[in-house]
């Protein structure tokens, strides 16, 4: 058996990979498949906090490529999730330190010991952007339904096929349904038209994934959380399952769509 | 009036606003040409034509413009001599 390595990215900032990769590895983890996450984000690790791993960190992935430890010694085991695996990037050093080549080889060298390697891609459509890519055998971009966050995606998605990589499945982040109920955001089906790619999962906006993060513990452990059971579909997904797509409710009451407009007429509520 | 739209439930509709920019800018930015490439097309036009008729090389300009069908390639040609050449020619 050999690993499938697939990256996760996005173009854009702040949609939520990192948050993405942490959970589908949890959610994958959970499901008895042995992950290892790659923060390939060096310079800006994040991985690790927001898996809770950032304390048992001794060695690197730059440690690891420049031949200073041995991969096994520097990926990290989460002891909730003995299935999941960490290998974090390198804080103090930047995304030169390591090439396209050594990625290839670093994934190539973890494929007999894991089912799925996930690598969290930096922003951008640079250098790390392409150390990200290198490897992959499947592409999950993320993005949410903003103007911004579209356009970009949908450069990377070009960027992904130029690469010669399969076409790439696509994650909505922080979807608010009360506001495509508004027409006030756009909806699943208009990006989908717009990206013109395979959906692959629907996270709606939920306030356990920022309290999650705080935890350190990703929110695909908590099986009550909107969020949490979205990340479960995703991972069911990516191993082949038919899960049909989850209708959102509007989980602002009437209340507080009411408390909100007094609040701020002209925003229409939050 | 936004605040008795949204008091009598009325879409504002900005979605549809994001979504026909969105088309509109992913339109130009995936037919977007690049330099390296307009270079190599402008190479390959004075190759093809030189071989018929002289042209200006130095005056020759190559360039793209977007209209409502879509975009152009648009190449500006200065025709040095009229007279086809000869089989032989070049």
């Amino acid at each position: 058996m050999t690993a499938t390595v697939i990256t996760i990215t996005s173009g854009k900032g702040g949609v939520g990979k990192t948050t993405t990769t942490a959970n589908i590895g949890v959610a994958l983890a959970r499901r008895g498949k042995r992950v290892a996450c790659i923060d390939a984000d060096i310079g800006l690790r994040n991985l690790d906090v927001v898996l809770g791993l950032e304390n048992r960190i001794v060695y690197d992935i730059v440690d690891v490529v420049e031949g200073r430890a041995r991969l096994r010694q520097a990926l990290i085991r989460d002891k909730r999730l003995p299935e999941l695996q960490m290998l974090p990037a390198a804080q103090t050093r930047d995304k030169t330190a390591v090439n396209p080549q050594q990625m290839l080889k670093l994934t190539d060298d973890l494929r007999s010991e894991v089912d799925f390697i996930l690598i969290d891609s930096p922003a951008g459509i640079e250098h790390g952007f392409k150390n990200a890519i290198a490897p992959a055998d499947r592409v999950i971009i993320v993005t949410t339904p903003e103007v911004s966050a579209v356009r970009d995606a949908d450069r990377i998605i070009g960027l992904v096929e130029a690469a010669e990589k399969p076409k790439p499945q696509l994650i909505l982040n922080r979807l608010r349904p009360g506001m495509v109920k508004r027409g006030d955001m756009l909806a699943t089906e208009d990006v989908l038209e717009i990206l013109a790619i395979d959906l692959i999962g629907i996270v709606p906006e939920d306030e356990s994934i920022i309290t999650s993060a705080n935890r350190g513990a990703p929110v695909a452990l908590d099986d009550k959380a909107q969020a949490g059971l979205a990340y479960t579909r995703i991972a069911a997904r990516i191993l082949g399952q038919d899960v049909p797509f989850a209708v959102f409710e509007d989980n602002s009451t009437l209340l507080k769509r009411f408390q909100n407009w007094f609040r701020n007429p002209n925003g229409g509520g939050s | 009036m936004s605040w008795l739209d949204s008091l009598f439930g009325r879409k504002s509709a900005s979605a549809q606003v994001a979504k026909s920019r969105l088309k509109f800018a992913i339109q130009i930015d995936r037919s977007n040409l690049s330099a390296e490439l307009l270079n190599s097309l402008q190479e390959d036009i004075i190759r093809a034509i030189s071989q018929r008729i002289d042209i200006d090389r130095e005056g020759m300009k190559i360039s793209t413009e977007r209209g409502e069908n879509g975009q152009r390639l648009i190449a500006d040609i200065p025709i040095k001599s009229v007279r086809p050449k000869t089989a032989s020619g070049e």
